[in-house]
């Protein structure tokens, strides 16, 4: 995760209380920094607990090379180089910061490399207590500051303590110069010596690596030189990492290069991999207990609520299985024989509404007009319908005749009866017809 | 960091056995809850389908009453008798007006009437027109002097006084 550059650029703080323990090897001196204060410790480091320790061997070598070798291989090249060279005896450890193809056959890497007996004693050393220990090379926490300011163009990144200025160049993703500069003491005129030195380096590496440099961070340490003695001839942008107030054996001093390490992450340590999963391991132990305490609670919490849940259910389905049972066994009537008796009470109904045969006459002979006798008188029950067919005569003129057949026809209409068929004939002085007449039986 | 350990490991044993606890009764909660949804539907069908029984029922049993009233009022066919009416026959108007009389229903009996055919004297004497709208009485018959001739079938519908 890349920082905020312009975090960097902020008020001078005091320091938090990281949980983390470092110890900071430094100048031949070993300082134990926890809980946002600083002390020095005696040289055995008899510190207990989990612990991250910079050191600073003035055996190791840091630089950036580039080798006639595929990627892979350079690590070996190198090795041999530095054995062959003499700056390191015996078998060396090199731990690889970053390392990239240049052409075809060339690798450039940027390395800190030590003495494998150096390394070990490290490693014996933090190995020899139950506690979980991580090694940072100074140049790695400066390495891993470049990578976390997130700068694409190359800065120049300056760490002075005691009469050492280390220098690193580079941006976020290349690294292009590393050196150690050296003064005789901490006096003014070595130290301006020291910052001459430093800027001839940064000069090199802009020759060297064909690029600018336009920014310089300057880490301190509790001692370094004061800002004064710090450059300021320089046409280069300078700046001061905010440094964080602290306690160093009860007098306050301001240092920045606990900044660069609280960027640090355990994966970006020196030590062997299962060093570093060791330590995130067991430093997230605690978490890992609170994480397991709230699973258990949830699920303890879970199972009563599902228990609960449970209960609610099976009295809901004991119930409805109750109410089930009681409706499949719901009595069933008997049913009886009903047709017979129905029809018969529709018959019998029948008969009391159906008009009699009186009452059929007597509704013709009511409409029957003066000079018109019927001849023929059919009566026919069906079908819950009357049908009635009357044949008459009308002795009269045919104006008279029709006239009272009409007002005939019509009275009977008026009494209920609909017209089905009608035939009128007439011979002028009589005329005689034949109608159909039905009547519903309600 | 030891006790860190301890606490862990503890911590791990009783995680897995909640763990287990939990998704045990889970599983129980997810089964119950799905018998419970199954076990309302087909509670909600069965009540549908019992309602229907109900309008059933309350119609079977109206029909039911309705015939135990019928019978207990007698409106059964075994509880009455049938006399058929086939009359064929020249008549004198006051006859022919006392047979109609005699067809109208009153307290003691129903009369089914089926069909009445009238024909008067006059007609009659022509039935061998061809144009006659109805025919004529059976050949042979006589009006015997009556009025008209009067042809009246239907049934009286007695009920039974034991």
């Amino acid at each position: 995760m890349a920082y905020p550059y312009r975090k960097l650029c902020g008020e001078e703080q005091t320091l938090r209380k990281h949980r983390r323990q470092y110890v900071i090897e430094l100048d031949g001196m070993a300082w134990r920094c926890q809980g946002g204060r600083i002390e020095r410790l005696d040289p055995t480091w008899d510190t207990i607990g989990d612990r991250w320790i910079v050191f600073d061997s003035q055996t190791a070598i840091t630089r950036t090379m580039i080798v006639e070798a595929p990627a892979k291989y350079a690590e070996v090249i190198v090795r041999k180089r530095l054995q062959e060279s003499g700056e390191v005896d015996g078998p060396v450890f090199l731990f690889t910061f970053h390392k990239e193809k240049k052409g075809p056959n060339a690798t450039n890497i940027f390395f800190t490399a030590l003495p494998i007996q150096v390394y070990n004693q490290y490693l014996e050393k933090t190995r020899s207590r139950d506690e979980s220990v991580l090694l940072f090379p100074v140049f790695s926490v400066l390495h891993g500051f470049i990578k976390r300011i997130a700068r694409r163009k190359p800065v120049a990144v300056v760490f002075q303590h005691g009469q050492f200025a280390d220098l690193i160049v580079g941006s976020q993703k290349r690294t292009y110069y590393a050196n150690r500069s050296m003064a005789f003491d901490t006096t003014d005129d070595q130290i301006s010596a020291l910052w001459d030195m430093v800027l001839k380096d940064i000069d090199t590496a802009e020759k060297e690596g064909r690029i600018e440099v336009d920014r310089i961070f300057l880490l301190n340490w509790i001692n370094s030189a004061s800002k004064e003695q710090w450059p300021g001839k320089t046409s280069r942008k300078v700046v001061t990492v905010p440094p964080e107030t602290v306690p160093v054996d009860g007098a306050p001093i301001a240092v920045s290069f606990l900044k660069a390490l609280h960027l640090q992450t355990p994966l970006s340590s020196f030590s062997p991999l299962l060093e570093q999963l060791s330590y995130v391991s067991r430093r997230s132990l605690p978490w890992l207990n609170v994480s397991l305490l709230g699973a258990v609670i949830l699920f303890v919490v879970g199972f009563f609520w599902c228990n609960h849940q449970i209960t609610g259910y099976e009295q809901a389905l004991t119930a409805n299985r109750d109410r089930m049972n009681a409706l499949y066994h719901g009595e069933s009537l008997p049913r009886m024989p009903y047709e017979e008796t129905l029809s018969f009470v529709k018959e019998i109904d029948y008969y009391r509404k159906a008009p009699s045969y009186k009452q059929v006459v007597n509704d013709i002979s009511e409409a029957l007009p003066a000079k018109v006798t019927v001849e023929v008188l059919k009566v026919d029950y069906d079908d819950n319908q009357v049908g009635v067919e009357i044949y008459g005569k009308a002795k009269t003129t045919f104006e008279n005749a029709h006239r009272a057949y009409e007002r005939f026809a019509e009275e009977l209409k008026d009494k209920g009866y609909v017209m089905a068929e009608s035939k009128f004939d007439t011979k002028i002085h009589q005329s005689e017809f034949i109608t159909r007449f039905t009547k519903r039986i309600l | 960091m030891i006790q860190h350990k301890i606490i862990s490991v503890v911590l791990a044993v009783v995680f897995v056995v909640t763990a287990h606890v939990f998704f045990k009764a889970y599983d129980r909660y997810v089964t119950e809850k799905c018998a419970l949804r199954i076990l309302t539907e087909q509670r909600a069908r069965l009540e549908t389908r019992q309602g229907e029984e109900a309008k059933k029922r309350r119609k079977v049993r109206r029909v039911n009453d309705f015939v135990s009233r019928a019978g207990s009022l007698g409106m059964v066919p075994s509880s009455w008798r049938r006399y058929d009416v086939d009359l064929e026959e020249p008549l004198s108007f006051q006859e022919a007006a006392t047979v109609l009389q005699a067809t109208v229903n009153s307290e003691f009996y129903y009369f089914a009437p089926e069909s009445l055919h009238v024909r008067t004297a006059v007609a009659s004497q022509k039935r061998q027109d061809p144009e006659a709208p109805v025919s004529p009485p059976e050949e042979g018959v006589e009006m015997e002097g009556k009025d008209l001739w009067l042809t009246l079938t239907g049934s009286f519908v007695v009920r039974n006084r034991h």
